[in-house]
């Protein structure tokens, strides 16, 4: 300020000089000041600009971050997008396991009840079983005692008819039975004899069936042999206006085969009595005979009380008696067709028969019996 | 005297009725039920033989629903028994179990056992005299 003021002295009067040395020295403070401003200034600015810097590298960074999350919007956007669509896949797959649980339920209960009805059936099948065993155990006591009753009831009348007769040939001469009396009153007695065997011959071979032991063969006519059949039932045919009829083909003496001759009689002998005993009155009984091929054809044909197409597999079991012959008064024991095809299957042969034809007056039956004229015993 | 014998095997057992026939009784014989019951419609005998077990017919079989009619004798007796209280109704047969005879009983008839019957013995049951 001195200084100013020394050199404005020179020029201007000294008051002045002071005055101007003090505005110029305010001036300069001034400027300093100012100067001090603009510095600051410039450093505001440069601190500004650093911050602006700072803010745009900020913005930046943002916008960068920004940009990212733009991405990762977008990104999750599309993830959600997708899960939507795995949900919505999975709602469906959840709907359709729905639907499948649902149908597996049904089939589960469906199963479940076919499994109750097959246990129901079962035990149904159980029940019946049981029954039937019970039912059979009872129906082989039955039938035995049954067996038993009937052979018994046959003997009975046979045995009958014997001691009717027996003691009226006692009583002879009271009675003053005539020669012709006589003679047929013993004829009935040793019928009724005859069939008394055939009985009792039956009864032993139901009981020894296929023992070969009790088989012997020797050569004999088979036509007597059936002629003898024939005539055991003679009394009892005429009693029921039954015609026998034999027919043959070939000459008498062209009918020898090699066989059991007594197991054959009892054979034939049921199969006729067999045939009598379901035939109507007033009614044929045909017998055939033919020899072909080293082989015996025997059909036996009645008409009267058919067999079912149905039980002819069961009329050769033992004790079975025909279901058309509901007649009780057809006695017997139920083992003669029985006994007659063993006798004929021991030797080699065959008993046939087919369901019958329905006539005018009854249902014609016809057994058919296959033999081989010679025989050779297996043992 | 006549008498009705229904028996389907009198043939064989005919010498049953010789000693009765010889003493000058008529006997009539039906070997079925529907014979017997026309000819007990058609008149009435002094005295009926009948056995239980008989067939229904001789030239056609049972039906089916007379299947059970296992005693077709019994439904002669009843038929008998409906018009006639009084003849003499004897049933000859192996086959009369208790049952058939309490109803036999009731209707006032004989039951007679076939089997070891001797001719003799069955004369004085029918006839109620004793064999000389």
């Amino acid at each position: 300020m001195a200084d100013i003021i020394q050199l404005l002295k020179d020029f201007l009067p000294i008051e002045i000089a002071i005055l101007a040395a003090i505005f110029i020295y305010l001036l300069l403070l001034f400027k300093g000041i100012a100067e001090k401003f603009i510095s600051l200034s410039e450093k505001q600015a440069n601190l500004a600009e650093i911050q602006a810097s700072y803010l745009a590298q900020r913005l930046d960074a943002v916008e960068k971050t920004l940009g990212i999350s733009d991405r990762a919007f977008d990104f999750q956007e599309k993830q959600i997008k997708k899960l939507q669509e795995v949900t919505q896949q999975q709602e469906i797959d959840i709907s359709e396991s729905l639907k499948a649980k649902q149908l597996a339920e049904m089939k589960l209960h469906e199963a479940e009840d076919k499994l109750q009805e097959t246990i129901h059936s079962l035990d149904l099948k159980a029940q019946q079983v049981s029954d039937l065993q019970a039912a059979l155990t009872r129906v082989e006591i039955t039938s035995k005692a049954d067996a038993i009753l009937r052979l018994n009831h046959e003997l009975l009348a046979h045995m009958q008819s014997v001691i009717a007769d027996a003691e009226n040939l006692q009583l002879a001469q009271e009675l003053k039975l005539t020669p012709d009396e006589l003679g047929s009153t013993a004829r009935r007695i040793l019928n009724q004899a005859e069939l008394t065997v055939l009985l009792l011959q039956n009864t032993q071979l139901a009981v020894r069936v296929g023992d070969q032991d009790l088989y012997a063969q020797s050569s004999f006519s088979i036509l007597d042999l059936i002629k003898g059949c024939m005539h055991l039932f003679d009394d009892w045919a005429k009693q029921k206006r039954i015609s026998f009829r034999l027919q043959q083909s070939g000459s008498d003496d062209g009918f020898i085969i090699t066989a059991d001759k007594s197991k054959l009689r009892v054979a034939f002998s049921n199969l006729i009595q067999n045939a009598v005993k379901y035939s109507y009155e007033n009614s044929d009984v045909v017998i055939n005979l033919a020899i072909k091929d080293k082989l015996l054809y025997v059909t036996i044909t009645n008409i009267g009380v058919g067999i079912n197409s149905d039980e002819i597999s069961k009329i050769f079991q033992a004790g079975y008696r025909g279901a058309l012959g509901r007649d009780k008064s057809r006695t017997g024991t139920g083992m003669g067709l029985f006994v007659a095809r063993s006798i004929v299957q021991a030797h080699s042969g065959q008993v046939r028969v087919a369901e019958s034809v329905s006539l005018e007056n009854g249902y014609k039956t016809t057994f058919e019996v296959t033999i081989p004229t010679s025989h050779r015993n297996s043992k | 005297m006549n008498l009705l014998w229904v028996d389907d095997d009198h043939y064989a057992i005919s010498g049953l009725m010789r000693q009765i026939q010889a003493l000058g009784v008529t006997i009539d014989v039906a070997t079925s039920y529907s014979e017997a019951s026309k000819m007990i419609k058609d008149r009435s005998y002094d005295k009926y033989v009948i056995d239980l077990v008989i067939p229904y017919s001789d030239d056609k079989d049972l039906s089916a629903e007379q299947e059970n009619e296992r005693y077709l004798g019994l439904l002669l007796v009843q038929e008998i028994r409906v018009n006639n209280r009084q003849s003499d109704v004897f049933v000859l047969s192996v086959a009369a179990n208790e049952v058939v005879s309490e109803i036999l009983e009731y209707m006032n008839v004989k039951v007679i056992a076939k089997g070891g019957l001797l001719p003799s013995d069955l004369k004085n049951i029918l006839l109620g005299t004793r064999a000389g």
